[in-house]
């Protein structure tokens, strides 16, 4: 029986719709729920001239019908939709009349109003929405126990209908409050989530860098901080904490906070990684985690030691061959688990004019109105275009590219960059860089890219062969000697206008130092010579000075040669 | 490229570059050349110690039977190179290349 309002509502008697209009007028007041609830009782009971009559609220949470009872301290009573006329007006959608409770099966005293054991007759009348059942109306006994009539039935239906827009109105109400307090707290975990960036950007020798935050409307946790270490040392942090509302700006901020702490204290890079993700597996709910990058810049050796937890890829934009390369992170996000270990850190050589680029996942993953990403190429575009550039300006260029890409789609997550540069090439000097797989197969590379800088700056074509010979001779040796290893060797050219400096490095490898090893005696008769050592023994004789250096666990061997005038 | 052969006189010709990436292919002809005499280095641009290394491998097997290379018309740098590695007391070196 579909409640039919305006056929019905025209065969109304016109003292209960003057009755209906009334309720209608004070329900339009409140805007509580229980005070609407006992305005709908109240006139249900007052129009059909009934003992009772209460709403019961459907919530589809707990697949069950509520009874909100005043006074307000007493617990809820609860009914499931299996129970009585009143979970069978709730499953079947329609009004029933019950003139005699006591000759009917289904009655079920525990939930159908029978307070005093005392009901007879009963309206219950479900209150639904589109299909969608939002309670049940239950009007009990009235003077003399007179059944409810049609007539009743259809007053009840019309008020049922008053009912349902007056029960929605007040739940939508009360969700859109839920969510302007949700927005409002949101706004101030974001308030304090900006408050922790870097306010400026700290001034060191020979670099230059740019960060910026750019938050989306609701959700996202980026952070990033750049921290000036003694020792002209940076420390560089970007994270990206996953979730959404208020958690991840949380989350993010307590990463900047823990960072400063730790930092304070003067723990060093693996210590504090290790420790900030062991805080975040305590601290974060069990499906969060926080992509990071955590690294430290020493700006006298230009590397850059680091761990990325799930953050990447990583930008390397190498100014010697005008190629971005894009690092994968170094291990899983943190706040999973304790790491097993933490391995040494990746180690990164900046070469005048290089780039290292930490960009959140907002720019990579920013969408277009087509489903289209922005990925990497967008940012290798805005690179290859202005590397030269301050990084203020690239960053906003970047960020301009993105904006224009996205053609006004929504920007679905924070979007964080952090850029650092080492400045280009200045007066007299100039370097060129590049990584080589350790492999013999990389020689004819690395003799084309000596062969290449000499001649693109006119130098002494006469150096060639002994370049090559000394740099082939430490890169196989890097090759030979760090057989398991699994980073790129890198090998820079420079040169001022007196000499040539050429530098080789390997990572992550054991000392070896070529200019401690055994001297060969080359007037020794053949048969007491050993071919190897031999090498280096050239080397050394080929090389006008010859150097190696070993820090964190990265063998660099420098040499250079004499350049003519002219 | 590196590239190796025997020309009309019997002679092992050398050409390109003899890294360490080629020494086996080199080290390999030699070998099956019984009794080398003469290395013609005209064309061979660049050697490195690894290509040394083959050149003295190979002297050590002739010297045990009394025979010997001949290095000739190698160009300045591997000369230096020679000189530096004290192959000129080791090989009999010819006359220089370019």
């Amino acid at each position: 029986m579909p409640p039919g309002v305006q056929a019905a509502a025209t065969g109304l008697r016109a003292e209960a719709l003057l009755q209906i209009l009334e309720v209608t007028r004070k329900l339009a007041a409140p805007f509580d729920l229980p005070a609407v609830l006992a305005e709908i009782g109240e006139a249900a009971r007052s129009v059909l001239q009934a003992e009772r009559a209460t709403v019961w609220l459907y919530e589809a949470e707990q697949g069950a019908l509520v009874l909100t009872g005043t006074p307000p301290n007493v617990a809820p009573v609860k009914a499931q939709l299996s129970q009585g006329i009143l979970g069978l007006t709730a499953r079947s959608r329609q009004i029933i009349n019950v003139p005699d409770v006591r000759r009917e099966p289904l009655f079920d005293p525990a939930v159908d109003l029978d307070l005093n054991n005392d009901v007879r007759c009963m309206l219950s009348v479900p209150l639904v929405e589109r299909s969608q059942l939002v309670g049940v109306l239950q009007v009990v006994d009235r003077e003399g126990f007179a059944a409810f009539t049609t007539e009743d039935e259809r007053i009840a239906e019309t008020l049922a209908t008053q009912c349902v827009v007056f029960i929605q109105r007040e739940r939508m109400s009360r969700s859109l409050q839920q969510a302007e307090k949700l927005d409002r707290e949101i706004k101030l975990a974001r308030e304090i989530q900006m408050s922790t960036l870097p306010s400026e950007m700290p001034r060191l020798a020979d670099y230059d860098m740019a960060g910026q935050f750019c938050p989306a409307d609701q959700t996202g946790g980026d952070t990033f901080d750049l921290v000036p270490l003694e020792g002209d040392r940076l420390f560089v942090l970007l994270g990206d904490a996953s979730g959404h509302g208020i958690g991840p700006a949380l989350s993010a901020t307590q990463m900047t906070g823990m960072l400063r702490v730790a930092l304070r204290l003067g723990a060093d890079l693996d210590a504090i990684f290790a420790q900030v993700n062991n805080q975040l597996v305590e601290d974060l709910p069990e499906e969060h985690f926080v992509t990071a990058f955590f690294g430290v810049l020493d700006t006298n050796t230009h590397t850059v030691a680091y761990h990325a937890a799930g953050q990447g890829p990583l930008l390397h934009f190498q100014a010697a061959t005008g190629e971005c390369r894009w690092l994968t992170p170094t291990t899983f996000p943190m706040g999973f688990m304790r790491y097993p270990q933490v391995d040494p850190p990746q180690q990164l050589q900046l070469e005048p004019g290089d780039v290292l680029g930490l960009i959140s996942d907002g720019v990579f993953e920013c969408e277009n109105p087509d489903g289209v990403m922005f990925g990497t190429e967008g940012v290798e575009a805005v690179l290859h275009e202005r590397h030269d550039g301050s990084m203020s300006d690239v960053l906003a260029r970047v960020l301009q590219a993105v904006h224009v890409f996205a053609a006004g789609h929504p920007q679905a997550d924070d979007i964080t960059i952090v850029l650092l540069a080492r400045r280009g090439e200045t007066a007299g000097r100039t370097v060129v860089q590049q990584y080589f797989p350790r492999s013999f197969d990389s020689l004819d590379g690395i003799f084309r890219f000596i062969g290449d800088f000499l001649a693109a700056r006119s130098l002494d074509q006469e150096l060639h062969g002994p370049a090559c010979f000394i740099v082939e001779e430490l890169f196989t040796n890097f090759v030979k000697y760090n057989e398991g290893g699994r980073h790129d060797i890198s090998l820079s050219l420079g040169h001022t206008p007196e000499q040539l400096t050429v530098r080789i490095t390997d990572f992550d490898v054991e000392p070896f130092d070529p200019t401690h090893a055994p001297a060969v005696d080359v007037d020794k008769p053949l048969g007491e010579r050993q071919p190897g050592g031999l090498g280096l023994h050239l080397v050394r004789q080929m090389a006008d000075t010859l150097q190696y250096e070993y820090t964190e666990r990265r063998s660099t061997i420098t040499f250079t040669k004499a350049l003519e005038p002219g | 490229m590196f590239e190796i052969r025997l020309n009309d006189q019997g002679e092992v010709v050398m050409g390109g570059r003899l890294d360490a990436a080629q020494c086996d292919k080199a080290l390999q002809f030699l070998d099956s050349v019984p009794t080398p005499r003469v290395v013609d280095l005209a064309a061979l641009e660049y050697i490195s110690s690894a290509g040394l290394g083959v050149l003295l491998k190979t002297q050590k097997r002739l010297m045990a039977g009394g025979q010997g290379l001949r290095l000739e018309n190698a160009n300045k740098h591997i000369r230096d190179i020679f000189k530096y590695a004290g192959f000129d007391r080791i090989f009999e070196i010819g006359p220089g290349g370019a």
